[in-house]
């Protein structure tokens, strides 16, 4: 197996709350430790996307700016092609490609090609490969067509793609993206994540991506970060998590109201089935239970079943009931 | 902390210069207006001072024959020197307002570069506006001695990088407490008073007269004058080499001081997760 670009161990990040100097100078609501980060490890590969996935306050930006340099961690480390990021040097800078979740982050009274020039300048990219990998890359990205197009004049999708283009201009080994489609339309966040796929293929990158949007997580169809109050609550490949987590929802359709009651008393005194609703002539199950051997259950009223469905789990019904539990056990 | 030195770092240097130059000059004639009114503003107090001087009626040897020239050149002098003060905080509380800082704070540019790299157009534009106010000025009546121009030029350079200095120190408490300037309000206020723009410092008391000398705004009007008046050699106080040298030490002095503690709020920020707030 090829080693891992990423790698993140242990990391823990503690924000504490500002000396009374500092006051002095300005006041924060932080008034006792904040845990951002809590032994949270992971493991990202060429050519892998990792989701990270987690609500407000989970910890995904403390660690998108641990691993960008921006702060430092307070226990554990993080590293990238084997660079402590605490580090900071220059090497390690150039390996990244990052885009944050403000899109404001680009110059929007200038050009597309003025901001990518600009960001070359800055990675100390030759002046002469300078037009010809902004060209490339904006075509890449597909705004070759607005090239001359300032920021303002941008719609959501396509100053996405601008600071997807900017992340990956100088040629970088990891690619992370904070909320890369938070503004997008569905259709432009389809067509971001088809090109953030095609290049991570192409150009081998380990890519972390952060997203409130699960159903693009599902559309990445690889490893996804499960963070909540700073804490790991799962880490691994989706189709290991939904073998995990996921009971299949079987919804039965019975022949009137009152058959679908009887059943619903009949299922709920069964080990094993969760009744989840029922509406009219519908009950809505989960259970781990075989098909045959529900309808076993239900042997007396099989006459009365007029159909059977089987659906999987919304991603974001699953991941829901994953934090809910994890915060009742903390509780 | 490492110093900006060095050839590959001075090439370096430049090419980031280069970058913001390109942008932040695109920026200013974004806006053509507020340029515009910026200029306009700007000569502003050489008209007051016209009538002021001919109210003061003051030509004695302490202005060098001419007051309403040592009040231009004091004017031209103070415009250059808060430029080089205030533009690096401007800019770097603009970034931040902007959402712009953590991007540019994960480019592999050294921290130490930023206060150099990010302020060179707002240097261009505060000299285009000194020679709009200088033109002003002599159309209103200013003499000038040409002979000096390159000297005044250098000792200009020299005040603004000595300003800018100081202008770096501030941001270093700015990094952390976003929009205050204390060591800028200070000191910008002690300049005022303190370093002759609008007086020979000889109407100062005393004790308030060798203070004056602590600031370099003092020597950078003390030579601009000698430089540019007529009879600025008349002029008491230093010549313009000792005021020349007075302020190459100055700023030999505060370069290291102000970097070493900009450097340092910016490791304390990025250890306190607070570089990107504001």
């Amino acid at each position: 197996m090829v080693d891992p670009i990423i790698k993140i161990n242990g990391l823990r990040k503690v924000y504490l709350p500002s000396p009374g100097w500092m006051r002095l100078l300005i006041r924060t609501s932080v008034t006792e430790p904040v845990i951002a980060l809590d032994d949270v490890s992971i493991e990202v590969r060429p050519g892998e996307i990792c989701a990270v996935v987690g609500p407000n306050g989970a910890g995904k930006s403390t660690m998108f700016r641990v691993l960008t340099g921006l702060t430092t961690p307070t226990s554990g480390s993080a590293t990238i092609l084997d660079r402590d990021t605490t580090d900071r040097s220059h090497d390690l800078l150039r390996s990244i490609g990052f885009s944050p979740a403000e899109h404001r982050t680009i110059w929007l009274r200038h050009t597309c090609r003025e901001n990518l020039v600009f960001h070359a300048r800055l990675q100390g990219i030759p002046k002469k490969d300078t037009a010809r990998r902004v060209d490339n890359m904006l075509e890449r990205v597909g705004l070759g067509h607005a090239a001359e197009r300032v920021g303002f004049a941008l719609s959501s999708g396509m100053q996405a793609r601008l600071m997807l283009a900017r992340a990956l201009l100088h040629e970088p080994r990891v690619l992370i993206l904070d909320e890369p489609t938070g503004s997008v339309d569905p259709v432009g966040s389809y067509e971001l994540l088809e090109i953030i796929k095609k290049l991570t293929i192409e150009n081998q990158l380990a890519v972390l991506i952060s997203s409130h949007r699960l159903d693009e997580i599902e559309a990445l169809h690889d490893s996804v970060l499960l963070l909540d109050r700073g804490k790991e609550v799962y880490r691994g490949d989706l189709d290991s998590l939904r073998g995990e987590w996921e009971r299949p929802q079987i919804e039965i359709g019975f022949s009137g109201e009152k058959e679908a009651m009887a059943a619903t008393d009949v299922l709920r005194a069964t080990k094993g089935v969760e009744v989840k609703f029922t509406e009219g002539s519908r009950v809505t199950v989960s259970t781990a239970m075989p098909m045959g051997q529900l309808l076993t259950v239900l042997n007396g009223r099989v006459g009365d079943i007029h159909t059977v469905n089987q659906t999987k789990i919304r991603l974001q019904e699953l991941l829901a009931t994953m934090l809910h539990r994890e915060g009742d056990n903390q509780l | 902390m490492r110093l900006p030195l060095g050839r590959g770092a001075i090439r370096r240097g430049l090419q980031i210069s280069g970058a913001f130059v390109r942008m932040d000059a695109r920026d200013t004639l974004n806006y053509p207006l507020a340029l515009g009114m910026q200029q306009l503003g700007a000569i502003v107090p050489v008209v007051t001072f016209l009538f002021v001087s001919k109210l003061v009626n003051r030509n004695g040897p302490d202005v060098a024959g001419d007051y309403y020239t040592f009040v231009a050149i004091g004017i031209i002098g103070m415009r250059l020197l808060s430029a080089g003060l205030e533009s690096f905080s401007s800019q770097l509380l603009r970034t931040i307002n902007q959402g712009r800082l953590e991007m540019l704070l994960v480019e592999p540019i050294r921290w130490t570069m930023l206060p150099f790299t990010m302020v060179q157009w707002n240097m261009v534009l505060a000299f285009a506006t000194s020679i709009t106010v200088l033109l002003a000025s002599l159309a209103l009546g200013a003499h000038y001695n040409w002979a000096g121009v390159l000297g005044a030029i250098l000792v200009a350079v020299l005040g603004m990088a000595a300003s800018m200095g100081v202008g770096v120190l501030n941001a270093s408490v700015k990094v952390l407490a976003k929009r205050a300037d204390p060591i800028l309000t200070v000191y910008s206020l002690a300049a005022t008073i303190l370093s002759g723009v609008f007086y020979p410092i000889d109407t100062l008391p005393s004790f308030l007269r060798n203070l004056s000398w602590v600031i370099p705004h003092t020597y950078v009007l003390q030579a601009l004058r000698r430089a540019l008046m007529p009879a600025g050699e008349t002029l008491p106080g230093p010549s313009f080499w000792v005021a020349f040298f007075a302020l190459l030490a100055f700023c030999l002095v505060i370069y290291p001081i102000a970097l070493f503690f900009f450097s340092r709020s910016m490791e304390y920020g990025r250890k306190t997760g607070v570089l990107s707030g504001y």
